[in-house]
């Protein structure tokens, strides 16, 4: 359970505080609260059924609001995750490799809010080289 | 040996975004940057000879300065986690910085995880079980300091080679951190050669592997080892050379840290032989002769561009000078006989 801080980190785990110690020795994540028969938890992690849906339950809310998805009240909420078009637009920027075809290809340059990665080889290989006399003898 | 500029030119790539984040808004974000090394430190004479060689970086004002780079070595994975957990956010708002390079992101993983002892048996499979549960808390920590900073976040990460099959002998090792690492065409690279490799290999061969090796054969196309060649960023050759079989790549960390990534960008680079390559023309190494090495940017995949596409073909060509790098113009088809002329990029290492 060391992952629904992370996932959620405002989730009130204040509430649950009884449950959480079991759920973490019998390795139980978010994601098995989600995708796993409630049932199945409570024996698991040994815990009375009701208070482990009860805990499903609230983790599924808690995603779903951080998601903007929430349906009824929680709706309008403002979501880091859920933005408007204008909203992303406004805040869209990048960073120039300083060359104007790689900018292209880029769509502009590295963004903002994004991890890029760039990844390519470091040093010559050298074993490239066995490879290739390899196949010419 | 001439002194090649031998990377693909990440760090070329890093340096520039350095110094390009500090200018003003159609190139960057007028903000000061911060660039985390794990292996040395930030190669600033390199920095200082971009600064005073670039065209756009000469004329820009205010210019950018070395003061504006603000940079961290992290040895091990400890002090990178405390540095990126604790530190880094901190650094952000108090020096307003807006990008944040990570160089590389797989060496302390590696060093960490993939050490002799570690690795045999039960114990690698749950060493990197490990591994992956800890990329995807690095990710999501990085994430959320692009997201919520909205600072770009670039992390260069290396790349081993991909065998396949069981060519010779002595390439035949399993490394840690691989079920990607082995590609496997087939159980004779040999015979894949020439066939397209975005395709099945025939029936024929498929039924000969299979019946030599049953578990070998992976070019199921739900494997991973058939599937990696749209995110990995080497192997979409619909019409792969010789040698472009041989140099197959793979990005360090797997398909973990891949499902992290926003975006990712491959520098390729290939060599250029001399006009033999012949036995009786290669040097006292025993290599052929090697003249130089032609470079390209690749998008393999992005949320705000499409990506380059199969191959080379839509990939950008460029050079590094000493000036930064720059894109090759498109010439004539032939351009392999006219670039004598420019092969500065002889005394650069990176």
């Amino acid at each position: 359970m060391t992952d629904l801080t992370a996932v959620l980190p405002g989730f009130p785990t204040h509430q649950y505080v009884r449950l959480l110690p079991s759920l973490e020795k019998n390795l139980v994540t978010t994601a098995d609260l989600l995708t796993l028969d409630c049932v199945e938890i409570a024996k698991r992690a040994q815990l009375p059924l009701l208070d482990v849906k009860r805990l499903c339950n609230a983790t599924l809310e808690a995603l779903q609001r951080s998601l903007g998805i929430a349906e009824g009240e929680g709706v309008q909420q403002s979501s880091l995750l859920r933005k408007t078009g204008k909203e992303i637009l406004g805040s869209w920027r990048t960073i120039s490799t300083l060359d104007d075809d790689l900018d292209r290809a880029l769509g502009g340059g590295i963004p903002t809010g994004y991890i890029t990665e760039i990844t390519g080889e470091r040093y010559a290989t050298f074993l490239l080289y066995f490879v290739i006399i390899d196949n010419l003898l | 040996m001439t002194i090649f500029s031998s990377g693909a030119g990440k760090t070329q790539f890093l340096l520039t975004l350095l110094l390009a984040a500090q200018l003003d808004a159609p190139y960057g974000l007028s903000s000061s940057t911060l660039y985390i090394s794990t292996e040395s430190a930030l190669p600033t004479t390199r920095v200082s000879q971009l600064l005073h060689t670039h065209p756009v970086l000469l004329s820009a004002n205010p210019k950018p300065t070395l003061d504006k780079i603000i940079s961290i070595v992290t040895p091990d994975l400890e002090s990178q986690d405390h540095i990126l957990r604790y530190q880094v956010p901190v650094a952000l708002r108090r020096h307003g910085i807006r990008l944040i390079i990570l160089d590389s992101v797989a060496a302390n993983y590696r060093a960490e995880f993939e050490r002799p002892g570690a690795g045999n048996g039960q114990n690698s499979g749950a060493n990197m079980a490990q591994r992956s549960s800890e990329l995807v808390k690095l990710g999501q920590l990085l994430r959320d300091l692009a997201r919520n900073e909205n600072c770009a976040i670039v992390v260069a990460n290396q790349v081993a080679d991909r065998f396949a099959g069981g060519g010779s002998p002595f390439l035949n090792r399993t490394t840690q951190s691989s079920p990607l690492a082995r590609r496997s065409a087939g159980n004779n690279p040999d015979s894949s050669i020439g066939a397209p490799l975005s395709s099945l290999p025939g029936v024929r061969g498929e039924v000969e592997v299979n019946t030599a090796f049953p578990f070998k054969s992976t070019m199921d196309p739900m494997s991973l080892d058939h599937q990696q060649r749209w995110f990995t960023g080497w192997g979409d050759d619909p019409h792969p050379s010789h040698l472009t079989i041989k140099n197959m790549k793979t990005p360090s960390l797997g398909l973990i840290w891949t499902t992290q990534l926003a975006c990712r960008v491959a520098l390729i680079k290939r060599p250029v032989y001399g006009p033999g390559i012949l036995a009786d023309e290669e040097n006292e190494r025993g290599e052929p002769v090697l003249r130089k090495w032609r470079r390209w940017m690749k998008v393999v995949f992005a949320p705000h561009v499409a990506p380059s596409g199969p191959g080379l073909e839509g990939a950008v060509e460029f050079e590094i000078k000493g000036e930064g790098m720059k894109a090759v113009k498109k010439k004539a088809k032939n351009s392999d006989d006219d670039d004598e002329d420019n092969d500065e990029d002889n005394d650069l290492q990176t």
